[in-house]
């Protein structure tokens, strides 16, 4: 059976191999475009001074908050001591580690100076969300790439897996705080501007929270699919039941904090945020916003409760999809109507920083640059540096669970020499 | 005392000409497509001269120049990472276009969206190789940074005015100290009812606004010289 | 690091901080002693600093002469325009010089290149947003860097680049053989509205030397022919209130917009604002002006008249005029021969009496007198003089205007008849009220002469001609009155005329003769009404030159383009026009690429038509030429800065100085009109064959006159001046064009609903003259059947109004009647 089963592995190490390098391609192309956006500025977008942030930045919430909702899911099963779902910690870990550089990825994306980051550190500002999140993202890295070390380097091959479970406890007692931490403080960057009516709402760090925790588990559930034919270690069918039932919850509660949010805004009426709540339930991003509720949430709490679709893998994954889309639109309707709805709705409106050539005889300006209705539409160039960083995140992943797939054999055959007497041989 | 800076918008004598905008732009070279200062009106359409109709049914239109308003509790401020927007002991919210690492927060934190940024490199008309339109000291900005209105400090450091208040035609802008009781803006200031803009929000701005006189009502009395206030 | 070039930067501002110099303070230096010389005794205190801003209630002004820079005279804050330069950079002084408010400009240049344009810091006004942009014109993308030649067909667009030689080879080879086969008056020369003396002169001093004075002029103008005719046969001068705006107590502004088209002079307004003046605007739109006024009367386009002369009436039924006016200084009281409908001649009842002067009933001796002579003269009554029957021109007038009731011209005009009694009620109350017409709308239209005539006539009768803060401000006035110039060769002998407005039909039909040639010097074609007529004409010519910055209008039908230096890049002389001051516009910079001077161009084709004697003149030995009479040269110019025309006699044409005590014209001068006095009823159109007394003709191509036009067209238009342009100057100047880019039409709102037209929906705005499309403005603030377009636009940019534009005329005056246009409105 073992034979079988590396021959297993092997094959579909192949085919993983293969998705890998499919990965880096796409990542590979899109860097070529980033160096464009650093040749040419981020005119090469489709942002302008009324919707500053876009895409990169929306993307750069959705991937802390797939991170953070994956190390939240696996630190929690140390500090609560839930057993079963201790088994998740390393891909949650490697799905954290994964999304985080994504993350990063998008952040430097969207900067107008990416060489000057290092400012940040150097007479960084203390007042500034940014600059918190830059060191607590930097900790939670170091924390993810910690556990990783003691899950992959050959240091720790050998030890037993009780020495590694009480590293590892320790340290989720610092994981978990700075995995809520690092989202909340990203919710911050939003949630702390009295500038922007619509973000600027006390529940901004909990819904951000509770959305991730939600992608997270669904990115989980996916990966519980994918690896469904060699058995990704941690992700059998107890605990993706248990992660089924953390995701219900967390659907639930995210579905109950906007509500809570859409509601006393629309409620109210007259003011900027009810009008970028309106924009949304009745608006320009109805489409988007109708879907992320009803295909995004319901349906897949409609999935994850249903007593036959639940035992499928294969429904499951389709939930996590369904839930990963409905953060990912999350975050577009957070980030996007505090933006598009602004403070002086005066004629002629905002200096776009657009300057569009008249198509006529002469060189003059075609359109005013002013509008006092912002649009946002993103680039070619914006979709594609994007989906390099998914497609960098999705490379990072499968690397994981490489290194995951590699350590399982190790530790087994290990312990398998160390002692007969543990409940591990039966894994075989 | 420390000074704090302030500008005084008389939007009675404003006509909306957009003199001290187009002037801005020269002065500090900033590229086609941005601007630091705009005339909002409170018209309506593309132009926003399509007049309002006022409660009385007849149309008004009042003209509103605006600008960074250098906030004393700038929420710009408290949002750059990098400490590239800093308040200055005279009061200007000033920008620092080396330390910028142009992430834009301060341009989401803006209330007013005063800022602006530079999306490519600032197209200019004329552009020179060595050399740039407008105020020599006025640094060049490079792309990925973002800029506003700096109250034109290399001007006010010199002792000079800001370019506008110094172009507009109507003298409508006044600019100054109003720690000092003795300036011309302090003295205006505490002769008329004047405004700021998004005063609940709790910005603090320094740009205030009287507005434009009430409409005088007119008399025709057979007698009594003609001249009439009321 | 960061930290590090952070201080160092700090460093280096702090030391150019201290080596900047200050040039602002040096001019303050010298001018503290002056500072109380100007100032004249008005029981209005200047309490606030900032009031001096563009105050003329400071008034008077006193020249240096040659020693030292000049003051301003009519206002300043001391230090309020400063712009000083820093040390690189090179200051020289020039003029705005289109036919706006020709404010002195500081230009800064730095390395030879133009960087800076500010306010002249010892200036009263300060530049608007299109002077400044013309750093913008000087290095536009699009500006004609060589000389063109048309390859390909009139209008197709091809151009090959040529050489100076060639090009001036070709136009002088042209020219003299068209002047040799056809005759000199067949080659027509033209430019455009350039306040400044050399571009226009030159021209004019060409095309005098090439076709020996036997020219074929232009009559009438675009702009004023109807308030000039108006203004000299009343009072003998146009008038230009401007700065006494500041006076005012009621400033009635009557189809004008200063608040666009005198933004630099807005200060003076404001101050009157301030010290309490009502301002009330008349116009069909509820316009910039409108905006800042106490009331907005809307009209019926063309029908301001019946208004005026409904005032005239209200005033005389109510003896709201002003009787010693009346009789002392104006015609009212002269007898006419009511058989003949003339003024009595003092000849026709004295034997040897002067047949140029006038006779009144002089009460004391019961019957005619001569009129300056008559110890009591009646105001009013018919007599029998002489076996003529015989009435005063004011019993005439009372029976003229006796129809228009307010009721009645309410029913013509649109306005409410209680709003025009009570208007004139309040002008008669309010001393001293001033009739702000500028270049009204009102008066493109063909009732323009009689319009300005009943303001004239409304201010004589309220005795407010002749009073500081009165009369009627006409923006072109007593501006130009300088007797600076260029001496011509020859004497003109015109050969023909052409109405400025019928260019196009003039040039299709071959009137008043076929030409052959057009010499076309910067002016913007797209103003001309009827514009696309006047491409069409261009292109039957045989030969076109246009000399201009951009491939315009009228380039794009030329034959040979030739690029022109902008007055950055030559030298040329303002001598008062709108600003009542002589500029010397210095040069500050080389000429762009292979662009030229005006002058260096007529004097090359001088040389090779074999008068080149008569160029054999620097541009600025030109100017001392031109700047003879007044004494000035334009090294004194330089020196001094601008000079004001009232501070010396030799300075302007009236030989007059103001100086501490307060001059006003028509309050120290007589009329300059054939009795001396102002004329209600004018001798010159006497003289002419014209009716002499106001009097209102119904707009022509209106519901009125023309109802089956009327009834394809029912839209009256009307065309606006508009912020980002002096007529079609600064038109391509992208810092402007990205607060207007694109033309639109304004609607009201009912017109829009009725024609299911949304705000900001495309439409296509026609007529049989042509058809343009534009975005369209749906508003309340104009009148219902009125729609109106800002003008300016070219017509390659499209929504160019002119195309529209009634190109009508009439003798009287030659005036432009665009605001006689009737148009419809689609939503395409």
């Amino acid at each position: 059976m073992e034979v079988a089963t590396l021959a297993n592995s092997v094959s579909l190490g192949n085919e993983r191999k293969v998705w890998m390098l499919i990965c880096l391609a796409i990542a590979l192309v899109a860097f070529g475009f980033y160096v464009n956006q650093l040749i040419n500025g981020l005119e090469v977008t489709g942002m302008n001074n009324i919707v500053s942030w876009g895409l990169y930045i929306i993307t750069f919430a959705f991937f802390v908050g797939l991170s953070a909702g994956g190390l939240i899911v696996s630190s929690s099963a140390y500090v609560f001591k839930i057993d079963k779902l201790k088994e998740v910690a390393p891909i949650g870990i490697v799905v954290a580690v994964a999304c985080i550089l994504g993350a990063a990825a998008m952040i430097v994306a969207d900067m107008g100076r990416p060489e000057r980051i290092l400012n940040i550190i150097v007479g960084g500002k203390f007042t500034s969300p940014i600059t918190w999140d830059f060191f607590v993202i930097s900790l939670y890295l170091m924390i993810g790439l910690y556990e990783c070390w003691i899950f992959f380097s050959n240091k720790w091959k050998g030890k037993s897996l009780e020495k590694r479970e009480s590293v590892l406890a320790k340290a989720a007692f610092i994981s978990l705080p700075i995995a809520i931490l690092v989202h909340s403080i990203t919710a911050w960057i939003f949630g702390l501007q009295a500038g922007r009516p619509f973000w600027d709402t006390a529940i901004m760090a909990p819904i951000f929270i509770s959305s991730a925790v939600v992608s997270g588990t669904g990115l989980l559930l996916v990966v519980a699919y994918l690896g469904r034919k060699n058995g990704i270690k941690g992700l059998d069918d107890e605990n993706v039941g248990t992660l089924v039932k953390v995701l219900v919850g967390f659907i639930i509660l995210d579905l109950f904090l906007f509500f809570c949010e859409l509601f006393t805004l629309t409620y109210t009426g007259g003011t900027a945020a009810s009008e970028s709540a309106a924009l949304l339930l009745t608006g320009s991003l109805a489409p988007l916003f109708w879907f992320e509720i009803i295909a995004g949430m319901l349906i897949p709490l409609f999935i994850l409760t249903n007593k036959s679709l639940k035992r499928s893998r294969g429904w499951m994954a389709v939930a996590g999809i369904l839930v990963m889309v409905a953060v990912f639109l999350k975050r577009i309707n957070i980030v996007l109507p505090g933006l598009l709805v602004i403070n002086m709705t005066d004629s002629p409106g905002v200096s776009t920083g657009r300057f569009v050539e008249s198509t006529g005889p002469f060189f003059e300006a075609g359109q005013t640059p002013f509008s006092a209705i912002a649009t946002y539409a993103p680039t070619m160039t914006e979709l594609i540096i994007t989906a390099g960083a998914f497609a960098f995140v999705g490379f990072v992943i499968m690397l994981g669970v490489e290194l995951i797939a590699k350590m399982d054999t190790k530790t087994s055959a290990k312990d398998k020499q160390l002692s007969s007497n543990t409940q591990l041989a039966s894994d075989i | 005392m420390s000074k704090r800076l302030a500008l005084l918008i008389d939007q009675d004598r404003c006509i909306g000409c957009w003199t001290c905008a187009v002037v801005c732009k020269m002065e500090n070279n900033v590229g086609l497509g941005n601007h630091w200062n705009r005339i909002l009106s409170n018209g309506t359409g593309e132009y926003g001269e399509t007049p309002k109709i006022g409660l009385d049914g007849k149309p008004e239109l009042v003209f509103q120049p605006t600008t960074c308003m250098h906030c004393e509790n700038a929420p710009c401020v408290k949002a750059c990472p990098t400490g590239a927007t800093y308040k200055r002991k005279d009061g200007i919210t000033a920008q620092n276009y080396s330390i910028c690492i142009g992430c834009r927060a301060c341009m989401a934190a803006c209330p007013y969206n005063a800022r602006v940024f530079n999306w490519g490199t600032a197209q200019q008309v004329p552009s020179f190789e060595d050399d740039h339109v407008g105020d020599a000291r006025v640094p060049s900005r490079p792309k990925g940074v973002v800029e506003k209105c700096t109250f034109c400090q290399e001007k006010t450091d010199a002792g000079e005015k800001p370019a506008c208040v110094t172009s507009c035609p109507a003298h409508a802008r006044v600019f100054g100290d109003i720690n000092d009781p003795s300036s011309e803006i302090s003295g205006l200031m505490s002769e008329s009812s004047h405004h700021s803009l998004l005063e609940d929000l709790g910005t603090k701005p320094s740009v205030f606004y009287t507005a434009p006189r009430r409409k005088l009502k007119v008399s025709y009395n057979q007698d009594g010289g003609g001249y009439l206030g009321e | 690091m960061e930290l590090s070039t952070r201080k160092a930067l700090f460093l280096c501002k702090k030391l150019h901080r201290i080596v900047s110099v200050d040039v602002e303070l040096i001019m303050k230096k010298t001018l503290k002693d002056l500072k109380n010389i100007w100032r004249w005794d008005l029981q209005m205190e200047i309490s606030r600093r900032r009031f001096l801003g563009g105050s003329l209630a400071l008034g008077g002004a006193v020249a240096i002469g040659t020693t030292g820079p000049t003051l301003k005279g009519l206002g300043f804050i001391e230090g309020a325009n400063a712009a000083p330069a820093n040390e690189q950079e090179k200051i020289t002084y020039n003029c705005c010089n289109p036919e706006c408010n020709n404010c002195s400009l500081q230009v800064h240049t730095r390395n030879g290149k133009l960087v800076r344009i500010s306010p002249n810091p010892n200036y009263y006004t300060r530049p608007c947003l299109r002077g400044r942009s013309r750093l913008q014109w000087n290095y536009h993308p699009d500006r004609l860097k060589y000389p063109f030649k048309r390859v390909g067909e009139r209008g197709e667009g091809k151009w090959e680049r040529i050489s100076w030689e060639e090009a001036l080879d070709t136009i002088a080879t042209n020219l003299a053989k068209i002047r040799d086969e056809h005759g000199p008056e067949k080659v027509f020369f033209t430019a455009g509205a350039v306040m400044s003396v050399m571009p226009n002169s030159m021209q004019r001093l060409f095309a005098n030397a090439f076709t020996k004075g036997e020219t074929t002029n232009t009559v009438g103008s675009l702009c004023c022919a109807s308030q000039a005719e108006a203004s000299n046969a009343s009072q003998g001068y146009r008038t230009a209130g401007i700065e006494e705006k500041a006076h005012s107590k009621l400033i009635i502004v009557w189809g004008h917009n200063p608040a666009v088209t005198y933004i630099p002079h807005w200060g003076i307004v404001a101050e009157a604002k301030e010290r309490g003046a009502k301002l009330i605007t008349i116009d069909p739109r509820f316009n910039e002006t409108a905006a800042k006024s106490d009331k907005w009367m809307s009209i019926k386009p063309g029908t301001d008249t019946a208004m005026a002369m409904a005032m005239i009436r209200y005033i005389i039924e109510e003896d709201l005029y002003d009787e010693k006016f009346a009789l002392e200084r104006s015609n009212l009281p002269f007898l006419v021969n009511e058989a003949t409908g003339k003024l009595v001649r003092h000849s026709e009842i004295v034997a040897d009496g002067n047949p140029d002067a006038f006779v009144v009933w002089d009460k004391a001796v019961n019957g005619p007198a001569h009129a300056e002579e008559a110890i009591s003269p009646v105001l009013e009554g018919s007599f029998t003089a002489n076996g003529m029957s015989v009435r005063t021109v004011f019993a005439r007038l009372r029976e003229r205007v006796s129809e228009f009731t307010s009721e009645y011209a309410s029913e013509i005009t649109g306005v409410p008849a209680k709003e025009i009694t009570d208007l004139a009620r309040l002008y008669a109350n309010t001393k001293p009220a001033m009739l702000d017409s500028g270049m009204s709308g009102a008066q493109r239209t063909n009732n323009g002469v009689n319009f300005i005539q009943s303001l004239l006539n409304l201010a004589a009768l309220t005795g407010n001609i002749g009073v500081l803060g009165g009369g009627v401000n006409d923006t072109g006035g007593f501006a130009h009155g300088t007797n600076a110039g260029v001496p011509m060769p020859y004497e003109a002998k015109v050969k023909g005329q052409i109405p400025t407005t019928k260019l196009g039909e003039y040039f299709l039909e071959g009137k008043p003769y076929p030409l052959k040639a057009v010499y076309w010097q910067g002016k913007g074609l797209g103003q001309v009404p009827n514009a696309n007529k006047v491409l069409e004409g261009m292109k039957k010519m045989d030969f076109v030159v246009v000399q201009e910055h951009f491939f315009g209008d009228a380039a794009s039908v030329a034959d040979i383009v030739l690029p022109v230096a902008t007055l950055f890049e030559r030298y040329d002389v303002m001598c008062a026009s709108r600003s009542f001051y002589y500029h010397l516009m210095d040069k500050a910079v080389e000429p762009f690429m292979e662009a030229k001077s005006d002058t260096w161009i007529y004097a090359e084709l001088a040389k090779r038509l074999g008068f080149g004697e008569v160029f054999d003149k620097t541009e600025e030995e030109f100017i001392d030429g031109i700047l003879k009479p007044t004494g000035l040269t334009s090294a004194s110019l330089r020196e001094s800065g601008p000079v004001w025309i009232w501070s010396d006699p030799k300075y302007n044409k009236y030989g007059v100085k103001r100086d501490k005590k307060p001059f006003h014209f028509f309050q120290d001068t007589p009329f300059n009109t054939p009795s001396g006095r102002f004329e209600f009823h004018t001798v010159r159109w006497e003289n002419r064959g014209f009716e002499p007394m106001v009097h209102f003709d119904a707009p022509v191509e209106s519901k009125e006159t023309e109802p089956e036009l009327y009834a394809k067209y029912p839209l009256s238009l009307v065309a606006t001046k508009i912020r980002t342009k002096v007529h079609s100057t600064y038109a391509v100047m992208p810092w402007l064009s990205e607060i207007y880019p694109k033309g639109w039409v304004t609607i009201n709102e009912e017109d829009a609903k009725a024609r299911g037209i949304k705000d900001g929906q495309q439409v296509e705005v026609f007529n049989d003259r042509g058809s343009v499309k534009v975005s369209a403005h749906v508003t309340a603030g104009i009148r219902e059947s009125v729609v109106s377009m800002p003008n300016g636009w070219w017509v390659q940019q499209g929504a160019c109004s002119s195309v529209l534009s009634n190109d009508y005329t009439f003798e009287q005056s030659w005036g432009h009647c665009l605001n006689n246009t009737l148009v419809q409105v689609k939503g395409v």
